[in-house]
């Protein structure tokens, strides 16, 4: 099932034209499975792709996994790909609906016991808000439920809506709401005894 | 920093800082990815075309799986075989032939020798492959070694047809299916025997009266074919209902009859136009011409006349309570009734006739305007009984709507005998009683009928071929005994009731099928088998009324 991956401007920026010969002769090295060009092309979109599916993984390996599987469908689908639209893009978007298949097949949104704020920890780095970066971030975000940070994720990253959460993770309106807000609420807890410390 | 004062302060920060965010390069994500890579290009399309290989384990254990799977198929298939089966024979089938030879010392090792058929050669001993001639022969010049034969049915076939001559082993153990040894048998004289031809067309030879020989009992499982009559098998087609009505009908009808008299003394109107109902009860079509049918039966009919205005009286109760009494006339009418229609299309014109009594009826009645006591009554008086024979013709047409439903209208023209009815409206009541003014009126009227016709018939079906008769053919399994060409051991079903005795023994000469016994039920030709029961051992006798089994026609080879 595919779906529709609203991608922010900011997003975009990055974005490789197809125009751009070099990666037209990467991807057409690539369909001939060209073991070095399809290495060339996984590690121009390792990091970004990586990232995003490090935004939903708590744990490497399943993060890992779910890129090179996606990377699989990347490759294996090449020679379908039209041309039309940013090139990354396309890879976001197998990318995206791999992760979100992924997290379907595991069921892990079902409710989970939602962790109370006092039993959050800090993490060992304690940093001011200034210094909050990427990878703190992240270490926060995983401290949250695994359905919640889903819905946060999908909701305040890749800004779907409600609605459109609600149907690519089989959840009611209602509950996508609480998760956010949930999330929102924890999130400023942990933030602010980081600040504190 | 007072973070509550943006709701969407986590929000916004998460995505400044995530959405761009870049994980470090690791060389291991691309190893795994050659390998996913490298696992993908080796996956068999025709084997995994809908697989998806997640992992180099995955892989491992997708060929793990179906190299057990195939194991596993190829030993079914090696154990199976299929059944071989002669189309002319009664019995036909055994299977591969294993012969070992054994030390007839006790307590030795057997040297296990398989037939050129089979290729499972059984360890715990040498094992060589060799033709059984050679086991024969060798055999013969060894007395102290014995043979083992093994046999799995369904494999091979058994010639009946020509016999040979063989110096058996010297002592040789039958093994039956299931791989216990059936009997010993102790060396003999050669003599002819029966061959079992294998599959590949090898023979093996089982001697009987070898010299040094002697076969007991050798029980062999066989392939039988059974042949079964089974009688021609119908299917019954409902036959729609349509064109005439096959066992009857039964009309409903509103009736507005028009007086075609002149009655002038008729002030109120009761004979220029009165309605009742009508009932037929009607047979089936009795005509044979084709879109023609007629039909005959009866009607019974009412028509009601009106009633006079209420005349005040006062009741003769203890109360003297105060009530009315008038006068009300109807008729009643039986007619013998014949109707004959044009059913080609839907629409069915039709006319028919009819003739019969007519009874005028004429009554007082006399009842409270109050509400009536429990031990009261209104009181009813015939006041006027008068007959006369009517008869009449009619032309109508009904709608087919259904093969079970008509619409009908119809107008009957009739005609009767003189009689006298009361004029109603002529008749003054005297403070007891009515003054009848009775009028003659010969019964010519017009009458126009409404209503429904219900064909009654039953379904009709017709029976239509659907598989001619023949013989069926069922494969089961006997035991013979190879060492007496004279008796085969068979599965007992003869006697379905003794679970006791399961084996009886027939003669193979006696080739003939074995034909369940057949029931004619006479009424369409089917037959039916019986299972056995009324054979000779159940000592109850055949059922009161079945006739005995119809002539079979020879089978066609």
């Amino acid at each position: 099932m595919d779906f529709v991956t609203p991608l922010h401007n900011d997003t975009q920026k990055g974005y490789i034209s197809t125009s751009n010969p070099d990666l037209e002769q990467l991807i057409s090295l690539c369909v001939a499975n060209d073991r070095s060009a399809q290495e060339q092309l996984y590690k121009q979109y390792y990091g970004k792709m990586m990232g995003v599916c490090r935004r939903y993984f708590q744990n490497r390996d399943d993060a890992m996994e779910v890129l090179n599987c996606g990377f699989l469908k990347v490759y294996q689908n090449l020679k379908h790909y039209e041309q039309k639209g940013p090139f990354e893009a396309w890879i976001y978007r197998i990318i995206y609906n791999t992760i979100i298949d992924f997290i379907r097949s595991k069921k892990t949104l079902a409710f989970q016991s939602t962790s109370d704020l006092d039993q959050l920890t800090p993490t060992a780095s304690d940093l001011p808000l200034q210094k909050l970066y990427a990878d703190d971030l992240l270490k926060l975000l995983y401290q949250l439920p695994d359905a919640t940070r889903t819905v946060f994720n999908m909701f305040a990253i890749d800004g779907y809506k409600h609605e459109e959460i609600a149907g690519i993770l089989n959840i009611s309106e209602g509950t996508s709401k609480w998760h956010v807000n949930h999330a929102r609420q924890q999130l400023k807890a942990l933030i602010e005894r980081r600040i504190l410390k | 920093m007072n973070l509550q004062d943006n709701n969407n302060f986590p929000d916004d920060l998460f995505r400044q800082e995530l959405n761009s965010f870049e994980d470090v390069y690791d060389p291991k994500a691309w190893e795994d990815m050659r390998i996913k890579l490298e696992a993908d290009e080796r996956r068999p399309w025709f084997l995994f075309p809908f697989i998806k290989i997640k992992s180099n384990n995955n892989l491992k254990t997708i060929i793990i799986i179906m190299s057990i799977l195939s194991l596993i198929s190829s030993v079914a298939l090696l154990f199976s075989g299929t059944t071989a089966i002669a189309s002319q024979a009664l019995y036909s089938a055994t299977s591969e032939v294993r012969i070992a030879i054994v030390d007839d010392k006790p307590g030795s090792t057997a040297n296990y020798t398989n037939s050129s058929v089979d290729n499972n050669t059984v360890v715990n001993g040498t094992s060589t492959n060799s033709s059984i001639a050679e086991i024969s022969s060798a055999s013969a010049n060894n007395s102290s070694v014995s043979s083992v034969i093994n046999t799995n049915s369904n494999s091979s076939i058994i010639d009946n047809a020509t016999n040979h001559t063989e110096t058996a082993a010297p002592l040789e153990v039958m093994q039956n299916n299931t791989g216990t040894i059936d009997q010993t048998v102790v060396p003999a004289a050669t003599k002819v025997v029966d061959p079992i031809k294998t599959v590949a067309g090898k023979i093996v030879e089982a001697s009987k009266d070898s010299s040094l020989l002697k076969p007991v009992s050798q029980k062999v499982t066989k392939a039988v074919i059974y042949k079964s009559w089974v009688g021609d098998r119908y299917e019954y087609v409902e036959v729609e209902k349509k064109g005439s009505i096959k066992d009857g009908w039964i009309g409903l009808h509103f009736t507005e009859q028009y007086s075609h008299m002149k009655t002038p003394w008729d002030s109120s109107g009761m004979l220029k136009r009165s309605q009742g109902f009508n009932v037929q009860f009607m047979s089936g079509n009795r005509l044979s011409t084709e879109n023609f049918a007629g039909y005959f039966g009866f009607d019974f009919g009412m028509q009601f006349y009106g009633r006079t205005p209420k005349t005040n009286v006062v009741l003769n109760n203890t109360s003297q309570d105060s009530g009315f009494t008038r006068l009300y006339s109807h008729s009643l009418d039986f007619m013998v009734r014949g109707h004959f229609e044009y059913n080609k299309h839907r629409l069915v014109p039709y006319v028919n006739v009819f003739g019969g009594p007519r009874f005028y009826s004429t009554g007082q009645r006399v009842t409270s305007y109050v509400p009536l006591q429990d031990n009261e009554n209104s009181m009813t008086n015939n006041v006027s009984l008068t007959a006369t024979l009517m008869a009449g013709v009619g032309i109508g047409a009904r709608l087919q709507i259904t093969p079970a439903f008509s619409l009908d209208a119809r107008y009957e023209w009739t005609a009767g005998t003189k009689t006298k009815i009361v004029n109603t409206s002529g008749s003054t009541f005297n403070g007891l009683n009515y003054n009848l003014d009775k009028r003659e009126i010969n019964s010519n009227f017009g009458q126009l009928k409404v209503g429904v016709i219900f064909n009654i018939s039953e379904t009709e079906y017709t029976k239509k071929l659907v598989e001619p008769a023949h013989y069926v053919e069922r494969v089961d399994s006997i035991v013979v005994d190879v060492s007496d060409t004279g008796k085969i051991m068979l599965p007992c079903n003869c006697k379905p009731c003794d679970k006791t005795n399961n084996t009886s023994e027939v003669h193979p000469n006696n080739t003939e099928e074995r034909i369940p016994e057949t029931i004619n039920t006479g009424s369409n030709g089917t037959t039916r088998t019986s299972s056995g029961s009324g054979g000779g051992g159940s000592g109850k006798g055949s059922f009161p009324g079945i006739k005995p089994p119809a002539p079979r026609p020879s089978e066609k080879r």
